[in-house]
């Protein structure tokens, strides 16, 4: 087992191939931009570094070389090709297989290794130098580390006249303190005589230093231990200043002031001129030029340090934690919710006044608690989308065709398990777009179009669930092609009057594929089918649009989430199931006069429409009396209506999915189960799995020929 | 070992300058000579212009002199010119003791002469 310091190496370094492929994609298409190539190679170097440290000298060594080259870049020594932003990819991959596998296993990948070592050297030109010493970066890595801690110094040293004359060297001092952090130092010349007056032995000049640094105010003293009776040593910490008194920075004047260099009275004097005041203060001779640009110093050091802490609130505000502890929570706030709605039903019935208010206080503080603990589990689907540029970028190098892959609405927000579920159907989609819609760059020249076709990835909300649409600029799909085809895979019949609508829905048709050859990419046997209800899973929904010559949409209609969602809960018998809210139309009442009427159809007229329905209790096979009147819950998925005939409808309800024990994994009509206010369990109905089975038992044919 | 060769160059237009070459490690233990040096060749000529190139060491008392003598000379009417003193030992002590600077003091007669500004260290 590996201990908890290397998987943190390990996921920090996930993180950062991650971030690495997206600059490496965004070097490609700017090749000029600085920041990027510094991301890169910052990138680099802390897996380097990191990597040495915790044992991981494959991936450091590997790594340093990787780096070199792009210290080469950054120096503007070489440039960004399309070769080294490949090679970089490459290298990429190759150190994810080697964080991927376990130490003894790293063997099979040396050689891959070893090549592309020698194909960045080649382009390096051979001048990269020797690895360094492991050690050093280890130093510097954890000097970075402790950046976070900092605190700003001013020290202000005035060295008596005669310092130099027991052989102490400024200079070392000042060395000595500069190795603690960062340094910015300031010398006050202004005491300096001239040169027939000048002891050339003595010293002069006083000095202020900004120090930055995460050690404590007792070894900068330790510094100045020996000279500590031939100076005057004066060492406080910066106050940088509230962050909610609206101002960014403190003022040059304020700083002088609390140095004791000028009082306000003198500053409010020189200020009613309109000048810069560190200009003014000089020119009226109070402060010298020294005094200003150390306090100057000291401000942009403030200002650096301010941005730093508000980095630093922004990484602190976010958290990382272990997935299963979230799911934990979620289950204990669904828990929460149920215990919620017995509380509200006992109270109810109670008509205890007080009860009564404590109850709607619980409910509504259970309310926000599921809400916000929901919201914990959104994440981006940005992400999901990052992954897909590199995609795009392989799959049209493969085709030979030219695509360029547009993401809108990154920072729209799904569940966890929804995005992560949601990765290959999109992968699918994408393929599909670039594989049979995207035409290759000559063909689409010849149609009129421009060279490079395009992908567009957009996400967005809508309700409480969120659209994503994945619409390409290709060729379209033929219709007619796939009218024949779906005849000849035996699919509709060769009369069969289909809308366009209708014939472009064939394709999600289980043992449908367009492609005329089986191709690496698409068409491998996993046909939109499979898309199609991967995205039913998460209960949603798929739709496509497309008109020859012009491109396709593919949208995707996901819920927020898979957790907690609002339901209708209706009975059957003793038992109680319930229905996705999202799903329902409408509930209609059914006599037995309408029975008797549809002679043995089961079909319903709701407002001069024929609606076709499933008795739940006959499906289910549930026995006992029935009610006079039952009732017909209307569902409708992709324009498809269901009625499901229940004994009785009780009302909303919000329903904590939780799933079915592994016993109950084959039963296909239920998704899960919840557990009521009472403590009892309702069963959640596959609406998308009813509604099929009912089409393959041939009721809702019978309804589109009446 | 610290040397100083003092001698005078002519421009093509006639321009006399005194051009003074030190050369070697600069500290403490020769500041007095480096101040008695320059202190005579100052006081002799108007324009002196000091070659530190050949300098492989410098410390906080020749950053102080050299100050010192700009100060001078700019009391007495004459120019200091520094020439050649980007090398490493100089450019790294200068920053770390903090000489460098944006804006000339304004205790210098004239402030474009100061030592420490970008363009007079360039």
């Amino acid at each position: 087992m590996q201990d908890a310091p290397q998987n943190a190496f390990k996921e920090e370094a996930y993180e950062l191939l991650s971030e690495l492929e997206d600059s490496l994609l965004e070097l490609e298409e700017q090749p000029d931009d600085h920041d990027t190539v510094s991301k890169v190679f910052r990138a680099m170097h802390t897996i380097k570094g990191s990597g040495a440290m915790f044992g991981f000298t494959t991936i450091s060594e590997f790594t340093h070389e990787v780096e070199t080259v792009f210290d080469l870049v950054r120096n503007g020594e070489l440039p960004v090709s399309k070769q080294l932003v490949d090679l970089s990819l490459k290298a990429r991959d190759h150190i994810l297989s080697l964080l991927d596998c376990e130490a003894e296993e790293q063997e099979q990948y040396a050689a891959q290794g070893a090549e592309l070592v020698v194909r960045f050297q080649a382009l390096a030109g051979g001048v990269s130098a020797p690895a360094e010493v492991v050690a050093t970066t280890i130093v510097e890595v954890q000097k970075d580390a402790h950046k976070d801690d900092a605190t700003t110094y001013r020290i202000r040293f005035r060295p008596a006249r005669d310092i130099m004359h027991n052989g102490t060297s400024i200079a070392q001092l000042l060395d000595e303190l500069a190795e603690l952090g960062t340094c910015r130092t300031i010398a006050h010349k202004t005491n300096i005589r001239a040169l027939d007056e000048l002891d050339p032995e003595g010293c002069y000049a006083s000095w202020d230093i900004i120090l930055t640094s995460d050690c404590g105010e007792d070894a900068i003293r330790d510094v100045f231990i020996f000279v500590e009776d031939d100076c005057e040593l004066i060492i406080k910490a910066i106050d940088i200043g509230d962050d909610d008194d609206g101002m960014d920075r403190k003022r040059l004047g304020d700083i002088l002031i609390e140095r004791g260099e000028i009082s306000q009275a003198e500053i409010d004097e020189v200020l009613a001129k309109n000048k810069r005041i560190g200009d003014l203060l000089v020119e009226a001779q109070l402060v010298s030029r020294d005094q200003v640009d150390s306090a100057l110093l000291e401000q942009q050091e403030i200002r650096k340090l301010k941005e730093k802490k508000k980095e630093k609130s922004q990484s602190a505000s976010s958290l990382r934690v272990p997935a299963d502890k979230l799911d934990d929570l979620v289950n204990l706030v669904g828990e929460m919710v149920t215990v919620k709605s017995r509380l509200s039903q006992v109270a109810n019935l109670s008509h205890d006044a007080e009860l009564l208010s404590i109850a709607e206080e619980v409910e509504r503080l259970t309310e926000d608690l599921r809400d916000s603990t929901l919201n914990i589990r959104m994440l981006p689907i940005g992400s999901t989308f990052s992954k897909f540029k590199r995609l795009v970028r392989d799959i049209s190098a493969d085709l030979g065709k030219e695509v360029e892959l547009k993401t809108t609405g990154a920072d729209t927000e799904l569940d966890k398990t929804v995005i992560e579920q949601l990765n290959d159907p999109l992968i699918h989609i994408i393929r599909n777009s670039m594989d049979h819609g995207i035409e290759m760059p000559d063909d689409r020249v010849a149609a009129g179009k421009s060279r490079s076709g395009q992908v567009h990835l957009s996400a967005q909300h809508s309700g409480d669930s969120v659209i994503i649409k994945i619409t390409d600029d290709g060729k379209g799909m033929d219709s007619e092609v796939i009218r024949q085809k779906a005849i000849s895979k035996g699919i509709i019949g060769a009369d069969e009057q289909l809308t366009h609508n209708d014939i472009l829905n064939l394709v999600f048709a289980p043992g449908f594929s367009t492609a005329q050859q089986v191709t690496g990419l698409s068409g491998r046997g996993v046909g939109m089918d499979v898309v199609k209800r991967a995205i039913e899973s998460l209960r949603g929904s798929i739709t496509l649009e497309s008109e020859k010559g012009q491109g396709s949409v593919v949208s995707l209609r996901i819920p927020l989430t898979l957790a907690i969602i609002e339901s209708l809960l209706v009975q059957i018998g003793d038992g109680r199931y319930v229905l996705p809210l999202s799903t329902v139309e409408e509930c209609v009442e059914l006599t037995a006069k309408d029975i008797r009427d549809a002679h043995g159809r089961n079909l319903a007229r709701v407002r001069g429409h024929l609606i076709p329905y499933v008795p739940l209790r006959e499906e289910f096979a549930i026995d006992g009396k029935l009610p006079t009147v039952q009732q017909i819950v209307i569902t409708q998925i992709n324009g498809q209506q269901l009625g499901f005939v229940v004994d009785n409808v009780i009302g909303e309800h919000q329903t904590v999915i939780k799933s079915l024990g592994p016993m109950y994994r084959d039963v296909q009509c239920v998704s899960g189960a919840t557990i009521l206010g009472d403590g009892s369990v309702a069963l959640i109905l596959d609406i998308v799995y009813l509604m099929q089975k009912a089409s393959e038992d041939g009721r809702m044919q019978r309804v589109e020929n009446e | 070992m610290f040397e100083l060769e003092s001698k005078t160059i002519q421009n093509s237009d006639g321009a006399v300058r005194q051009l003074v070459i030190v050369s070697g490690d600069l500290g403490i233990a020769t500041i007095g000579k480096l101040k008695e040096g320059l202190l005579a060749v100052l006081q002799d000529h108007d324009h002196v212009i000091l070659d530190l190139a050949a300098v492989t060491a410098v410390d906080y008392s020749v950053l102080q002199l050299l100050c010192s003598a700009n100060k001078y000379a700019q009391q007495h009417g004459k120019l200091l010119q520094l020439k050649n003193q980007c090398t490493e030992a100089f450019i790294d002590r200068a920053q770390s003791l903090g000489f460098f600077r944006d804006q000339a003091c304004n205790e210098a007669e004239d402030p474009i002469r100061c030592l420490w500004i970008p363009e007079n260290l360039t």
